[in-house]
């Protein structure tokens, strides 16, 4: 059995993950910030990659990143780089997709955050950066890290946008999910069986990570 | 010297408090009904809340000033604050949370600091502790003593018994009265319990429905 699926597929949430958490943290705080009427906007924009069929987000993507469209051709005249039909533009696709869990996550997190602790923090003399690092990301650390591993575990199962953008190259671009698909094409449904129990595998056990941090969330608020 | 004339519109409500507090070890108390502005009056104080109008003087200082628009925010207005849930932060130590009350220092220093309140208020082998690991006492005391690890030119106590039941509350209130006793600065008690501001506070101040003079 050659891994090489497993490995990209690893790689491409990994680096999925590491954007995502940034991303969601980050504009999760934002947005919380906002008036009102723009909240409910940003929110709806940002919630959209969650509801939307990944083909939607693939043809987007395709729009953007494609050697001929605005980015893409730029990206491709300036650094000979191509966005498109590559391991890495599987990461843009696992990103998009991905990125509602976290920032969801994240928000709600935020939202349940105690704001006298920050204005306990305000009346010592600490600055809002201080605030944001020591008190309220720590505090809401839990639910944070189970975003991510919800994120890694949607990024781990991505194919519609990812075959869209990345398509199927055995060796360059394939993933588990990809190779699942193109085995089972080609009628090679013992292989094909293989690489679903392996997906399996690793997706329960994310879950069950994500449950243990759910519960040793839930018994730290009860004491 | 604490001097405080501050007015503010919440929807319905509005709050028109003029009051002032004087240093040295006398607390002042601000004594109404729930709802009455008791702790909107401490936040605008401690810059948490801005005042529609008015003036806040400490110690010469301004700290606010509708007419000339000056308005501090709370990290520069040095006004120490107990929360009625102490808002200890609860993924540090004790050590640790009274540490953060501490202005730039060496770390030495800070260290020595920190060990001397930790003796002052009665928390030694709590130092590792978090804040849920303490009883309602020891998280008063904590909070107390990261409040004053800042040395705040004035303190600010919101109803700092009314997470306690009246067995402790005769043991707190004489703690609290022992401990603030150094401190040298104006300290204003919130509290809607009459006979407890009576024991603690030499003058008293009421509110009703937002209004104190």
């Amino acid at each position: 059995m050659d891994w090489f699926p497993l490995a990209n597929s690893l790689r491409i949430a990994a680096l999925s993950t590491a954007a995502v958490y940034v991303l969601g943290i980050w504009l999760a705080d934002g947005v919380a910030k906002l008036p009102p009427a723009l909240k409910a906007l940003a929110d709806v924009a940002l919630t959209l990659p969650l509801v939307l069929p990944p083909t939607v987000v693939g043809f987007l993507l395709l729009m953007l990143l494609g050697p001929r469209r605005p980015l893409g051709s730029l990206v491709l005249g300036s650094f000979g780089v191509r966005l498109t039909m590559v391991w890495y533009a599987a990461v843009f696709a696992s990103v998009v997709v991905a990125f509602p869990l976290m920032y969801r996550t994240a928000r709600g997190a935020f939202e349940n955050f105690d704001e006298t602790l920050a204005d306990a923090a305000r009346t010592l003399g600490k600055s809002e950066s201080w605030i944001f690092w020591r008190v309220k990301l720590p505090a809401c650390r839990t639910s944070i890290i189970a975003g991510a591993v919800l994120a890694f575990a949607r990024a781990l199962g991505e194919y519609g946008a990812t075959s869209m953008v990345a398509g199927y190259t055995p060796h360059v671009t394939a993933t588990v999910s990809t190779t699942v698909y193109q085995l089972w094409q080609i009628g090679d449904d013992g292989l094909a069986l293989r690489w679903v129990l392996v997906n399996i595998a690793i997706s329960a056990l994310a879950l069950f990570v994500l449950n243990h941090l759910e519960a040793r969330d839930r018994a730290e608020r009860r004491r | 010297m604490l001097d405080v004339r501050i007015d503010k519109q919440l929807g319905s409500f509005q709050l028109d408090v003029s009051l002032s507090a004087e240093g040295a070890g006398a607390m002042t108390a601000l004594v109404g009904p729930s709802g009455a502005g008791k702790s909107m009056t401490l936040k605008a104080i401690a810059g948490l809340v801005h005042p529609d109008g008015g003036r806040i003087e400490l110690g010469g200082r301004v700290l606010y000033d509708g007419t000339r628009g000056i308005d501090l925010p709370a990290r520069e207005r040095n006004v120490g604050y107990l929360f009625q849930s102490y808002a200890l932060f609860p993924t540090m130590t004790v050590e640790q949370n009274i540490a953060c009350g501490m202005r730039m220092r060496g770390r030495a220093e800070r260290d020595a600091r920190v060990a001397e309140k930790i003796r002052t208020f009665h928390l030694s082998g709590l130092e590792k502790r978090r804040p849920h690991q303490l009883s309602g006492g020891e998280q008063q005391r904590a909070a107390l003593a990261r409040c004053l690890a800042n040395d705040p030119e004035a303190l600010l106590l919101d109803e700092p018994f009314s997470a306690v039941d009246e067995e402790l509350k005769a043991i707190l209130e004489g703690e609290l009265l022992e401990l603030l006793s150094a401190f040298p600065g104006p300290c204003i008690l919130v509290s809607h319990d009459r006979p407890e501001v009576e024991r603690l506070c030499s003058s008293i101040v009421e509110i009703r429905d937002g209004h104190a003079r």
